[in-house]
């Protein structure tokens, strides 16, 4: 199926254009604007026109007409869109279209229904059908709605394709595609069926067997109570257990950062002790060089007094370095201090006489000299001594600060580590994760309950069941509508099965086609799996494995292409701002590997990609990524009679972009060469 | 695309389910999508009650 012409009427900034997509010979079209140039009109146009929705209505009648429009005038906005071929291989025509009327000197209004026709016809020749009957019903069918995500979209949303709410998307599309809808409604209709003949049944049996028919009713009423319970559970079960895969999974990526986390705040602590110990010893060295200096200044005269006291020593005018009373006394004893006697008249006692007859002729400032050579000596013992403990001291705080200077490292490194992390965050999610986790148990319990009380409701109801059948087991009729009962419970069971197993069939199916499209762009074995709950994985080895933005927004649109195959339903693929906010980097991936799903090929003649780009998005360098797909390149252009307006569809690149950016650059090396 | 009344026979007849209830179920299939009223079910569980008694 292609989308071979659009036409837009009075749309929006739309005003009057026509668009030949060259169906036949091109798989891929540029329809390019600026920002506020078109697109996003042109993705409403084709919504309206094939799903029907409406655009907003101060969007809906173009400007240009609304300036225009007189009183009493009608204007009608239309959007028609030819598929050649259509799915069936056919030119199918669709027009939708809305009058507008200008009542007073309100604004135009629109007025009566819009009017949708589908019109039809053999490709080459032929005239057109007439109107389809069900143009809704046909468009249903070729354009189901629940596949618009994957027809007609922006292209911001693949990037988030892959995120928690695409599930509901999936699981949509996989029931479309399964067509479940119908067997759901079997099954419910059948169950209606079963109700009613059992109430039938009973009255058949009398008072007894319609009071426990009342009570069948009871249960029943009950039982869907409590299964509507045990969903809602199960619902919100899931949810949990999703953020807690997600939460576990954070857990696991930021282990690391967790174990940095605790270590940062026990370098914290040790740096805050570190820190004190140093100021404390500071403080101590600060009043031992306090004292140390005012001895020092004491000890500056001691060059000098030295000097004098050598002088003395030189001219011998120094008391002896002992006590003469102590020494007159062991004279007096004639007794030594060694403890040896002293005879008189002895040479050692002479010595000793003569040393106590020159202390006592020493002079005054001989003796002043001597006691201050003596204070002398004990300032400067003092002052090695304090300058032996002020060394240990400071010996201490340099070894203290280099290791203050380590943790601040261990910090900085840590820091490095966790930068753009919140450690408090990753504490805030740890937290998270147990709440969680707890909430999961509760709620497990109560699943299990609920289980365990729907069972023996069900054993009761068929306990109720035979009872009904036993008082009625006499009555033919009520035999016969038992039987009818049994019919009903078969074919609702064998459509609720048949539910199941085409949805696992239609998830099979894709399972298999994502993977083999996507194992061309990331080879090595990669798996793609849609899980129970629709949620799509890639594995590799069995193991969850991440991709990178690029390869998500790629996958999303393999995902999209494959469900195509599927169905056997070739919709195009029309996209507004398709690369998003995808890095540069990955634009080359992307858009080299869509060009080459969607250039030609026996099996890919028939598909077609529409992208609506701005001048940032579409660079020289996207097309050059494109080339070989041969793109068709047309941008929507201002009429010069309105320029507000835009009714002129250029082809090729907008003149106007080539005044900036990486157009202009393109342009510059062209003259240059 | 394959019609969708087309795609659900399929998986009915591609089921394990023995005859009298692929029968049913096609049938049921064609009576929802025509949207016939709850009496047209009715009367088809009838039937087959009705053929199953036969049947024993």
């Amino acid at each position: 199926m292609k989308i071979s012409n659009v036409e837009i009427r009075n749309l929006g900034i739309l005003h009057d254009i026509e668009i030949d997509f060259e169906a036949k010979k091109r798989n891929i079209v540029f329809l390019n604007a600026s920002n506020g140039g078109g697109k996003t009109t042109f993705q409403s146009a084709l919504a309206w026109c094939i799903y029907g929705i409406k655009p907003d209505e101060d969007k809906f009648l173009s400007s240009f007409q609304l300036r225009k429009i007189k009183i009493g005038e009608i204007v009608k906005v239309s959007v028609k869109i030819v598929l050649d071929p259509d799915q069936d291989g056919r030119i199918s025509i669709i027009e939708r279209a809305q009058n507008f009327e200008k009542i007073g000197n309100a604004e135009a209004k629109l007025i009566g229904n819009e009017s949708l026709n589908v019109l039809q016809r053999d490709r080459g020749h032929g005239a057109l059908t007439e109107p389809h009957p069900a143009p809704s019903a046909w468009l249903k069918k070729y354009f189901p709605p629940r596949l618009q995500g994957f027809f007609l979209f922006d292209g911001e949303q693949m990037t988030k394709f892959w995120e928690q709410n695409v599930k509901l998307d999936i699981e949509s599309a996989v029931k479309e595609i399964a067509r479940v809808d119908l067997f759901d409604s079997i099954k419910k209709k059948m169950k209606e069926l079963e109700q009613s003949k059992f109430k039938k049944i009973s009255k058949k049996g009398g008072g007894k067997a319609e009071l426990l028919e009342q009570q069948r009713q009871e249960e029943v009423k009950l039982l869907e109570i409590e299964e509507a319970e045990r969903k809602q559970t199960n619902e919100s079960l899931e949810l949990l257990r999703e953020g807690f895969k997600n939460l576990s999974r954070f857990m696991g990526e930021t282990q690391n950062h967790q174990d940095d986390a605790r270590e940062l705040k026990n370098l914290e602590s040790q740096e805050v002790r570190l820190r004190d110990e140093i100021s404390r010893i500071k403080r101590e060295i600060d009043v031992l060089v306090f004292s140390s200096g005012i001895f020092a200044s004491l000890a500056t005269t001691t060059p000098e007094l030295l000097a004098q006291v050598e002088k003395a020593q030189q001219e011998d005018w120094l008391p002896p370095p002992f006590e003469p009373e102590r020494v007159r006394s062991l004279l007096q004893n004639k007794e030594c201090i060694c403890g040896n006697s002293i005879h008189s008249g002895s040479s050692e006692e002479k010595k000793l006489q003569t040393l106590i007859e020159r202390f006592q002729i020493a002079s005054v400032a001989g003796k002043e000299l001597d006691e201050t050579h003596k204070q002398i000596k004990i300032l400067i013992s003092s002052l090695k001594s304090d300058s032996r403990v002020t060394k240990e001291k400071t010996d201490h705080v340099k070894s203290l600060m280099d290791a203050q200077r380590t943790v601040r490292d261990k910090q900085t490194e840590i820091l490095d580590r966790l930068k753009g992390i919140n450690a408090n965050e990753v504490d805030v999610i740890a937290r998270n994760y147990e709440e969680t986790h707890r909430k999961i148990l509760d709620l497990e319990i109560t699943e299990k309950s609920l289980s365990e009380s729907i069972n023996k409701r069900l054993a009761k109801i068929e306990s109720l069941d035979s009872s009904i059948k036993e008082a009625t087991k006499n009555d033919k009729e009520a035999i016969q509508l038992s039987r009818e009962v049994e019919v009903c419970k078969d074919i609702s069971s064998a459509a609720e099965k048949i539910y199941e197993s085409a949805i696992e069939q239609v998830r099979s199916k894709l399972e298999k086609a994502v993977s083999q499209n996507f194992d061309k762009v990331k080879l090595g074995g990669f798996q793609t799996v849609i899980t129970d709950d629709f949620e799509v994985l890639t594995l590799k080895d069995g193991r969850k494995t991440s991709l990178s933005e690029g390869e998500k927004m790629l996958k999303g649109y393999i995902f999209s292409i494959a469900l195509r195959d599927v169905i056997n339903l070739n919709l195009p693929l029309v996209v507004d701002t398709p690369f998003g906010r995808l890095g540069a980097g990955f634009r080359k991936m992307v858009a080299e590997e869509l060009a080459s799903l969607m250039s030609g090929g026996e099996n890919n003649n028939d598909r077609q990609l529409i992208f609506s780009m701005h001048d940032l998005e579409y660079t020289p360098l996207e097309r050059k990524y494109f080339e070989k797909a041969k793109p068709k390149e047309l941008y929507f252009a201002n009429d010069a009679k309105s320029p507000t307006e835009k009714s002129v569809l250029g082809e090729g690149i907008d003149p106007a972009w080539y005044l900036e950016g990486h157009w202009k650059e393109l342009a510059s090396a062209k003259k240059t060469k | 695309m394959t019609d969708d009344i087309e795609l659900v026979r399929n998986f009915v007849k591609d089921s394990e389910f023995s005859d009298e209830i692929k029968e049913a179920l096609l049938r049921a299939l064609m009576l929802e999508k025509l949207n016939k009223p709850e009496t047209d079910f009715d009367r088809l569980v009838k039937e087959i009650s009705e053929r199953r008694t036969n049947e024993d």
